[in-house]
């Protein structure tokens, strides 16, 4: 550091006083610099310091802070313009001396020049020669100088005045630097304030955000809980009960009441949980119907829209047949135009009422619990339908058996149908035709009518030949019955029907036909001797009369009775005697 | 239209064969009915044409009334007309055949036909058989109408 002190002159009495009056100044000047927190004031109260301590009557102290800031000037004995003027006319020497200064070592550094001793300084100040410049430098970009005019006693500075100097600007250094110092605390603590406060807000944040979320996620939950309890319930009332203690459970209510009408099918629930047994649901179908039309009659069920809920609120529900149940909030909810119900709830167990974000909530989960039970009522209808369609497809398929059977019963009819026509039309042509089979019939049914009215009737006659149930006559061959009759006196019978006897017969024969034989016999052969030989003739296919009549005479005792064999044709070959 | 059409159509119109059909069936049933009473006469009379055995005479003489009777009827009724025709053209034959042979033979023997008694054959005789025969046959060709076995109108609209 370059000193340019002025000449040494002895101590004297009233240079000690000068001294202690410096040293007084200084720390006054101290005292003064404490006061202010402001590096321009600072300067300003050390020029100020400056030129009253030493009598000097003008005077300017300069402070360049960085190059980007620009400097600040303060001037006293010199009017405005001229400090305008010195501050342009400086400002390039501030630049250019200051920055000839060492970075100090320590926390500053001080040059104290004359003016001449500072290449391009000017010696001039207002028009009155500078006496003294004072340049500093504190660690970074912080310099400034302070320019004195001459003494107002007109004598050199001295030598104590110049350490004055120097420890006025040390002070001053020192006041800038805990200024600084300062401003950076302030700074830093504005900052850590704005921090603390930012901290803070963003703890408010924090807070809000973490109750948004747990708000959010007690929401998501109970819709969780809602759609696990809720889901796969297929029954309405399942659904209504499953939702009521669900929703009982996430609100931690002690009590719940929930009613339902459905005037499609007419049919009602109640469901009460939690209250006293003293306490009993509507009594029927009727009442609950009744509680819900005086609801929606309300204004706020008035204005409920289908698949929505909506609060009720409480003056209406003190006028409601609800109040009996002391029922802190009801949810009114509306499936169709047909379909509706409420949700009541009692108190809860950790907080009392129910705010508004508790409501919301109630509204959000009622509105997700109508979507299952409208779900639930569609399936229930499918189901239906389901079971609709499967009793007509019951009634359907027993309609096609019964049809398949009488159908089948038609084509068996049909077929008879067919047979008897076949039948009929086969007896047709065999009616147009003659069939054997008729006429055996006729032939057998005409013998066997014949054999019964002859085996019953009066008149009936033997079917067997009568001569096949007589002993047989004896016979006599032409030659014998020749030989007999010219031995022995004998009677030749021809027994032939008159007619044929009357035709033709041996001669001297007698006739006795067998139609005639009681009233012939009598006649003619009563008295003839029993013993007498009787030759008998007289035969054709049909009838052998010779044997019958054989037979008679038997019968009347005639012992000598011979047929003839060959008859009148063998005799008529014989070409013996014949009559007529 | 010449009168020789006019008498084939007229000798081969149905009505014609249903009147010798009602003819022949009243014959029939009264010759019938005849001998049915007088079994032991018809025998007789059956054994005088000497053309049944003598074994069967007597069952002949018992059945021939009944079958004659039994025809007779179905002829009237117009049931199995064509098999009773038959069965009255084949007595008739069998009738004529024997009194052919016994006019040939100049049996002197009673016809039998309607009553025992009285009624000696003759060419007569078979000529009035063979006319019977003549009419049997046109029933066998044209008789058509008044069949009873014929199905009525409304059973042949339902079948």
């Amino acid at each position: 550091m370059q000193t340019n002190s002025p000449p040494q002159r002895e101590s004297s009495p009233s240079e000690a006083n000068r001294r202690r009056f410096l040293r007084q100044c200084l720390i006054d000047a101290r005292g003064e610099f404490s006061r202010f927190e402001s590096p321009h004031k600072i300067i300003e109260i050390a020029l100020l310091t400056a030129m009253g301590a030493l009598g000097i009557a003008s005077g300017f102290s300069s402070l360049q802070a960085s190059e980007a800031n620009g400097g600040h000037i303060v001037g006293r004995g010199l009017d405005g313009s001229a400090a305008t003027r010195i501050a342009a006319q400086l400002q390039r020497l501030c630049d250019t001396w200051c920055k000839e200064l060492e970075p100090p070592p320590g926390p500053y550094q001080i040059d104290v020049r004359r003016p001449s001793d500072v290449s391009g300084f000017p010696g001039l100040l207002d028009g009155q020669p500078i006496g003294l410049v004072v340049g500093w430098r504190l660690q970074g970009h912080t310099a400034g100088f302070m320019g004195l005019g001459a003494p107002i006693r007109d004598a050199p500075f001295l030598e104590c005045e110049t350490e004055f100097l120097r420890h006025l600007t040390g002070h001053m250094l020192e006041a800038i630097r805990a200024v600084e110092a300062n401003a950076v605390i302030h700074m830093l603590k504005n900052e850590l304030e704005r921090a603390r406060q930012q901290a803070a807000e963003g703890s408010l944040r924090n807070e809000a955000v973490k109750k948004e979320l747990e708000e959010t996620r007690f929401r998501f939950a109970g819709l969780n809980d809602i759609f696990h309890e809720l889901n796969g319930r297929e029954d309405s009332k399942q659904v209504l009960e499953a939702f009521l203690l669900v929703v009982m459970g996430i609100f931690s209510v002690q009590s719940g009441l929930l009613l339902y009408w459905d005037a499609a099918d007419r049919s009602a629930y109640a469901a009460l949980r939690g209250f006293a047994e003293r306490m009993v649901p509507p009594s029927g179908p009727a009442e609950v119907r009744s509680i819900l039309a005086g609801l929606l009659a309300s204004q706020a069920g008035g204005r409920l829209e289908a698949m929505q809920a909506a609060v009720l609120p409480g003056e209406q529900l003190k006028a409601s047949p609800l109040a009996r149940y002391n029922i802190r909030t009801a949810i009114l909810f509306r499936i169709d135009r047909a379909a509706s119900g409420v949700l009541c709830l009692g108190s809860r167990l950790i907080e009392d009422q129910y705010g508004n974000t508790e409501k919301e909530l109630l509204v959000t989960f009622t509105q997700t619990f109508l979507a299952f039970l409208k779900n639930s009522k569609s399936f229930e209808t499918i189901k239906r339908l389901h079971h609709d369609q499967q009793q007509k497809n019951i009634e359907l398929e027993k309609t096609v058996q019964a049809l398949s059977e009488s159908r089948r019963i038609i084509a068996g009819l049909e077929k008879a149908g067919e047979r008897i026509k076949s039948a009929l039309a086969g007896a047709m042509v065999r009616s147009t035709r003659a069939s054997l089979l008729d006429i055996a019939l006729i032939l057998l049914a005409g013998t066997i009518l014949g054999l019964v009215y002859n085996f019953a009737g009066p008149a009936g006659i033997p079917v067997v030949p009568s001569v096949w149930r007589h002993p047989p006559t004896a016979r006599l061959d032409l030659d014998q019955a020749r030989a007999l009759m010219d031995s022995r006196p004998a009677l030749l019978v021809d027994a032939r029907p008159a007619e044929f006897y009357n035709q033709r017969h041996i001669r001297d024969a007698l006739n006795l036909p067998p139609a005639l034989f009681d009233f012939v016999y009598m006649m003619r052969f009563s008295r003839i001797d029993p013993q007498t030989p009787v030759v008998v003739y007289g035969r054709n296919i049909s009838r052998l009369y010779d044997e019958e009549i054989a037979y008679q005479l038997t019968r009347r005792g005639h012992t000598n009775v011979f047929v003839l064999t060959g008859g009148l044709a063998a005799w008529q070959a014989r070409g013996w005697d014949l009559s007529p | 239209m010449t009168m020789l059409p006019r008498i084939k159509m007229a000798l081969t119109h149905p009505y014609t064969a249903l009147i010798l059909r009602l003819y022949i069936a009243g014959l029939f049933i009264y010759a019938g009915m005849v001998k049915i009473n007088y079994t032991a006469e018809f025998a007789e009379t059956i054994a005088s044409y000497r053309m049944v055995p003598h074994w069967g005479v007597n069952a002949m003489a018992v059945a021939l009334p009944w079958i004659e009777l039994i025809s007779g009827i179905l002829l009237l009724c117009g049931i199995r007309v064509r098999s009773a025709i038959v069965v009255v053209g084949g007595l008739l034959v069998m009738f004529t055949a024997g009194l052919a042979f016994n006019l040939i033979w100049k049996a002197p023997i009673d016809c039998g036909c309607f009553h025992t008694l009285g009624d000696t054959i003759s060419w007569k005789t078979l000529v009035r058989d063979l006319v019977w025969i003549v009419m049997a046959v046109h029933v066998y060709f044209f008789d058509a109408v008044l069949r009873l076995e014929h199905k009525p109108n409304w059973i042949s609209e339902e079948m």
